[in-house]
């Protein structure tokens, strides 16, 4: 608390009054330095919806996990997945996230043709991890492995579908947010909007190196070493 | 704006010293603007789309789940390309507000001083 506020000077009501008690003082009436800046803030408030979402993703994968062996006769994950395909999709996740690193460089260097290609090779790499997600879904419906065929199926799809799901709610602000620095170029909320975004996509990355690992990688090791 | 604490119950404590001085025991505090998000009607509309979404997704009622998802959607976006999203109480009017509640509140004082 610095010793201003405890003098408590007399309130400033003009308007010219108030412009130099802001230009003379940092951090009068605020504690000793303040608020956090409106960045810190904004990322703070973002961190705290994605532990939200992390939570709801823990619910799945501890749904699935005990259901992982309640097949009702119906196939197993290893007699479903294929790892070469999975592998491809991680690539294409992985590379997404890299490249949406290069393009918050490109906004911090203001450089629109960058940040708006790069963003672009993020949204392309993360369609394609979509269509070779929406491909392995279908195939596995129509061999009849579909989420109605056993508990085993129906928290697979939920949790990878939920992960799909968010994906795809990510291109779409992606496209969005390609639109807004379009339109309103490099403003400060954007900017802000944009750091949320990363936080967004860095998260999602995270989540499926989850899932690659406990239902991919799990899900196709022989039966001898499963627990 | 934020509060000085001093004690283990500061607001108790701030209570009954005014009332054991019969006027506040604090001096009118420094002003300063106050910085606030603006009204939006966004949270109401999207909720309002989320619902249709929801209900057509449970019945398959296909086309309208469409209209829901597209509505919220539009709705992000209108909301996303406002220009202003905050506004200013000025100092004056922060000061009248506080003032005014202080003075109520010390006519309470003046009115049942403490026996």
């Amino acid at each position: 608390m610095s010793t201003e506020v405890l003098r408590a000077p007399p309130a400033p009501d003009t308007d010219a009054e108030i412009a130099t008690h802001v230009a003379t003082s940092h951090s009068t009436g605020r504690g000793t330095g303040g608020p956090a800046s409106k960045r810190i803030v904004v990322g703070y408030g973002f961190w705290i919806f994605l532990l939200s979402d992390v939570v709801m993703f823990s619910a799945l994968f501890a749904s699935y996990a005990v259901l992982f062996k309640n097949t009702a006769g119906g196939p197993s994950a290893q007699q479903l997945f294929d790892l070469r395909n999975i592998a491809l999709e991680t690539g294409c996740l992985l590379a997404s996230t890299f490249v949406c690193g290069m393009a918050s460089l490109a906004v911090s260097e203001r450089s629109m043709k960058w940040t708006q290609l790069l963003l672009l090779l993020t949204g392309l790499l993360g369609l394609t991890f979509l269509i070779l997600e929406a491909r392995e879904f279908a195939s596995l419906v129509v061999q009849g492995a579909g989420p109605t065929r056993s508990a085993f199926l129906s928290s697979f799809f939920t949790l990878v579908g939920c992960h799909g799901a968010h994906v795809t709610a990510g291109l779409l602000w992606l496209a969005t947010m390609m639109a807004q620095f379009r339109a309103k170029g490099f403003r400060e909320d954007i900017r802000h909007r944009f750091l949320c975004f990363t936080l967004f996509w860095h998260a999602l990355d995270i989540i499926w190196v989850a899932i690659f690992s406990l239902v991919y990688l799990v899900g196709t090791l022989p039966p001898q070493m499963l627990p | 704006m934020l509060p000085r604490v001093t004690s283990d119950e500061p607001y108790w404590d701030l209570k009954r010293r005014a009332r054991e001085l019969g006027h506040f025991a604090s001096a009118e505090p420094h002003y300063e603007p106050i910085e606030m998000p603006r009204n939006s009607a966004t949270g109401f509309v999207t909720a309002f789309f989320a619902v249709i979404a929801g209900f057509s997704l449970i019945w398959h009622i296909w086309w309208l789940a469409i209209l829901g998802l597209t509505g919220a959607y539009l709705m992000f976006v209108v909301f996303a390309w406002r220009d202003k999203a905050e506004m200013m109480i000025p100092t004056v009017e922060v000061a009248r507000l506080d003032r005014e509640n202080r003075a109520a509140r010390a006519a309470v004082l003046v009115a049942e001083p403490l026996s």
